[in-house]
């Protein structure tokens, strides 16, 4: 007997047409409330209730040394489930849609909630104040109809080429449809459709002497163009063998949009907090007053402006978060000047007499108003100086300063007298972006880069005394 | 300025919050308890459970699941004559069963001993308690402290609490000389918060000064390590000389006190300041103690008062108290000391809330002081029927470069509030007491009022 379960169906035959309709591969906006109203009915003793359903279905390829690995495609629906009563919480999720599993897990939840405090004060609380979010273009039915055979297709384009000049090819790609919806018992309804596209490509030397890399990820497949990155990680590992090791210190770096993203990232999701800047804690808290933020003053480079959109064409995410409060349009600095940063609704509340929140959807555009420079000029006016395609294993050192460490890969070059004279052995850096956005002497224009947790757009930087303190003999 | 609004707040409250007032609903505690099935089963909870840590884990938490859902701010604080749940005992009793005094591992043994002693199984835990001073006999003299220092604490804890075991545990500590000095700090200190609540002034002042003659035993590295206890024992001494002798006997304590802890930092030092500092607080109730303060509480708005708003009232001794209706259920222990303190002193005894305006009421902003007035005070008179009058000053507040508000100090907590959160003044407008009110200080309010009646 099937149990009523509309996310079960009939296996899908992978010749058959995929339906562009987000029914076929993830939530609707009925399913996804028939869902959170069968969780609601499950539960027993009152208090009120949030479910929180993600669905995705994702369809994958993985290829390394010139073969393809694994492929096929996935779907997932998650939910997340918040039981308060009378002060005392139980959290529980799944991602089994049967009655049996939504039972446990509202068993869960309660079970849990039986082990925390209640607070007599069983007062309610008002009703949220539910403010409407923007509506982004975050649906592309080519990308939610995306087939098997496209993404083999995107592994062929970097396997081919790299196969003929004898290198070795290794990726990832995929695209998917989602949905996330938020609904409480309380009233609080939110749905929204989004799709995803990544693409990410290495190319190796099989003897180990180069590596290139390139990728990036959008909502709209179309955008992607994995030929062109299976192009640019070829041509990058083609340029980078046979690396010499030069000394270590400070050098001029040109770093290209993903480096500047790897290195700025952190700074958007850890040092935005409101509440850590007036603790005193963080770079954005006032050293010369304990108490205060930075808001108002000069933290980096009056060119450069660091926002979010949800509403940005070009770096739009999804407009509320797992509460369902809603993503402003902000400016975190503007032209170099700190103006806004995260609260919780308790906090605008307390302080600033707001009953909304300022919440960080951790998406960012880095951004310059003045005149931008290609990656190619900016070498023309390099003395000496090394260009850097990307940083990995980024870990923070001090959070007050974002002073963090990581290496260097999959492509990095001396540049002198304006031209990359040769490639070079990665190094491992110890900076901060809050030291390299002061130090900009050129800005390129921002695009879109590699950053599936949330979207970023970011220029190409070409900065001075960047500090690398060690040689790494990884490739 | 208006009087006695119970009326609109009533209607207010409505409107703000979206819910009809109940006078039932507030005061029906069978209604609190959760309409649900009870997972925590107490057949043998303790069936997984292998040693005697574990059981001794599992106790708390059954514990905890007994209270989860019964009022627990409403019990008065009576530890000598409190018990465990009978079903929590019998469930962690049928734990203990399966260990056998003589068996068990010896680092399990003082977990076996706290069961026992939780479990009122008295004999079992002193013949575990032997085996355990044989077992470690060859340890240091420090760690043998440590034992017998959380022996002490968890005969203190257990309910009812056997207070001679306690203080011969205690004996015992001192017994061991310098080696435990820091630990009999502790254990004495602990002993001095525990007679204060019992309002046992004397027994008090002698546990505390008693752990500062262990203080001076410790070495010099201890005493710098763990300034912020010794600092914590003469805060202890505080309460119990002011209860006996008066303001000035505690600030001469005081400034032993300064003499004492300020070498045990570097001279200059912030933290030095710090502690001149914390002195410097700590003097401000002792000066306040016998003072008269001559202007009444300030309201823009009151409710419940008795026909005018002049308060404290001449003739009426008065439990002046900062309230803020944001609290919520972590107050709730304050308000059920209130009730009884009330319900037997009746009109001999004003209790009067006093709060000021933030901007807020709950999770919405109220543009209208006025608005969050009457919410304050229907929350208190209306909706938890507390017996109090309710004074609510608006707040004046400026704004900060970066848009942040901040409240000015109101007149009430300038004149009442600057020391501690409540502030017990006689007929005569003189302050006799400052502190908290909670079910652990509630006996040292009940005395200080009943001696106030007494000499009107």
């Amino acid at each position: 007997m099937m149990s009523h379960d509309p996310c079960l169906r009939e296996p899908r035959s992978l010749f058959a047409t995929p339906s562009a309709d987000p029914d076929g591969r993830s939530l609707s906006r009925a399913a996804s409330q028939s869902l959170a109203e069968r969780i609601f009915a499950l539960m027993t003793g009152g208090g009120t209730s949030t479910v929180g359903i993600e669905s995705r279905w994702r369809n994958n390829v993985r290829w390394a040394r010139n073969d393809i690995a694994t492929g096929g495609d996935t779907e997932q629906t998650t939910i997340e489930l918040t039981r308060v009563i009378r002060g005392a919480s139980g959290n529980a999720s799944t991602n089994a849609t049967a009655d049996d599993a939504l039972r446990a897990c509202v068993g869960r939840a309660e079970s849990l909630l039986m082990l925390g405090d209640e607070s007599p004060d069983d007062y309610p609380d008002p009703l949220p104040t539910v403010h409407p979010h923007t509506e982004p273009t975050l649906w592309f039915g080519d990308t939610a109809a995306m087939r098997d055979m496209t993404l083999s297709a995107v592994a062929d384009a970097s396997i081919t080429p790299a196969h003929t000049v004898q290198l070795w090819a290794a990726g990832y790609a995929d695209a998917a449809a989602n949905s996330r919806a938020v609904f409480n018992t309380q009233g609080l309804t939110r749905y929204y459709a989004y799709t995803t596209a990544q693409c990410s490509i290495t190319v190796r030397d099989p003897h180990g002497h180069g590596s290139g890399w390139a990728g990036v990820d959008w909502n709209d497949w179309s955008r992607v163009q994995p030929e062109r990155l299976a192009q640019i990680a070829l041509e990058k590992c083609i340029r980078s063998r046979n690396p010499v090791a030069i000394e270590p210190g400070r050098y001029t770096a040109i770093l290209e949009p993903q480096a500047v993203c790897d290195l700025v990232a952190p700074l958007v999701e850890r040092a935005l907090r409101r509440g850590d800047a007036e603790s005193e804690s963080g770079p954005f808290a006032d050293p010369r007053r304990g108490g205060y933020s930075r808001i108002g003053q000069r933290v980096i480079d009056p060119r450069l402006t660091l926002s979010a959109d949800p509403m940005d064409p070009e770096c739009g995410i999804v407009p509320f978060n797992v509460n369902g409060e809603p993503y402003q349009a902000v400016k975190w600095i503007d032209q170099g000047v700190l103006r806004e940063l995260w609260y919780d609704r308790e906090y605008g509340l307390r302080q600033l007499g707001k009953d909304f929140a300022l919440p960080n959807s951790e998406a960012f555009r880095l951004s310059s108003a003045t005149r931008t420079n290609t990656i190619d000029e900016m070498i023309a006016n390099t003395t000496r100086g090394i260009l850097v395609t990307r940083f990995n294993n980024v870990d923070l050192l001090d959070f007050n300063s974002m002073l963090a460490t990581g290496n260097t890969r999959d492509g990095i070059w001396l540049i002198e007298h304006g031209k990359i004279v040769k490639p070079v052995k990665n190094f491992r850096f110890t900076e901060s972006p809050m030291f390299i956005l002061n130090n900009v002497e050129m800005v390129g224009a921002p695009q879109r880069v590699f950053r599936p947790l949330a979207p970023a757009v970011v220029p190409a930087l070409m900065v001075r005394d960047f500090s690398f303190t060690g040689v790494v003999d990884a490739v | 300025m208006r009087c006695d609004r119970g009326w609109l707040a009533s209607i207010v409250l409505v409107f703000t919050l979206g819910m009809s007032a109940s006078p039932a609903h507030a005061m029906d505690v069978a209604s609190y308890k959760i309409a649900m099935a009870d997972s925590i089963t107490l057949s043998d909870p303790f069936a997984r459970y292998v040693t005697p840590g574990q059981c001794k884990q599992a106790f708390y938490r059954l514990h905890r699941a007994y209270w989860r859902s019964r009022r627990r701010d409403t019990v008065v604080f009576a530890p000598l004559t409190d018990s465990t749940p009978k079903s929590v005992v019998q469930a962690a009793r049928h734990c203990t069963t399966r260990f056998s005094v003589d068996r068990v591992d010896p680092r399990q043994l003082l977990d076996l001993v706290q069961l026992y002693i939780w479990t009122g199984q008295g004999d079992l835990a002193q013949r575990a308690m032997d085996r355990l001073r044989l077992a470690s006999a060859k340890r240091p003299a420090v760690a043998r402290g440590w034992t017998m220092y959380l022996y002490a604490m968890t005969l203190l804890s257990s309910r009812p609490v056997q207070l001679s075991s306690v203080q011969q545990a205690v004996a015992d500590l001192d017994a061991m000389g310098a080696p435990a000095a820091t630990w009999r700090l502790f254990a004495h200190n602990q002993l001095s918060k525990y007679l204060i609540a019992l309002d046992d002034a004397a027994g008090a002042e002698n546990e505390a000064r008693a752990a500062l003659r262990a203080s001076r035993a410790m070495s010099l590295t201890d005493r710098i390590d763990w300034m912020p206890r010794i600092f914590n024992a003469y805060q202890s001494l505080l309460s119990p000389v002011e209860r006996r002798h008066g303001g000035a006997a505690a600030l001469t304590i005081l400034d032993t006190a300064l003499v004492d802890l300020l070498p045990l930092r570097p001279a200059g030092s912030a933290e030095a300041e710090a502690i001149r500092q914390d002195i410097r607080n700590e003097r401000q109730l002792p000066l306040m103690l016998g003072s008269s303060i001559d202007t009444p509480l300030h309201a823009s708005v009151w409710f419940s008062t008795s026909g005018d708003t002049i308060y404290p009232r001449h003739g009426v001794p008065a439990l002046l108290i900062a309230g803020t209706a944001s609290c919520g259920g972590g107050c709730y222990p304050m308000y059920a000391t209130i009730r009884r303190l009330h319900a037997k002193y009746g009109a001999h005894l004003d209790i009067v809330f006093a709060t000021g305006t933030g901007g807020f009421f709950r999770l919405q902003p109220t543009a209208d002081p006025l608005i969050e007035a009457d919410s304050a005070g229907a929350y208190w008179t209306t909706y938890l029927q507390l017996p109090v009058t309710v004074a609510v000053e608006t707040t004046s507040f400026s704004r900060l470069d970066d848009g942040r508000r901040r409240d000015a100090e109101t007149v009430n907590q300038r004149n009442y509030f600057r020391v501690r959160e409540a502030v017990l003044v006689d007929g005569h407008g003189v302050v006799r007491w400052l502190g908290g009110v909670e079910p652990t200080s509630e006996a040292i309010w009940d005395h200080l009022i009943q001696e106030l009646l007494t000499a009107q």
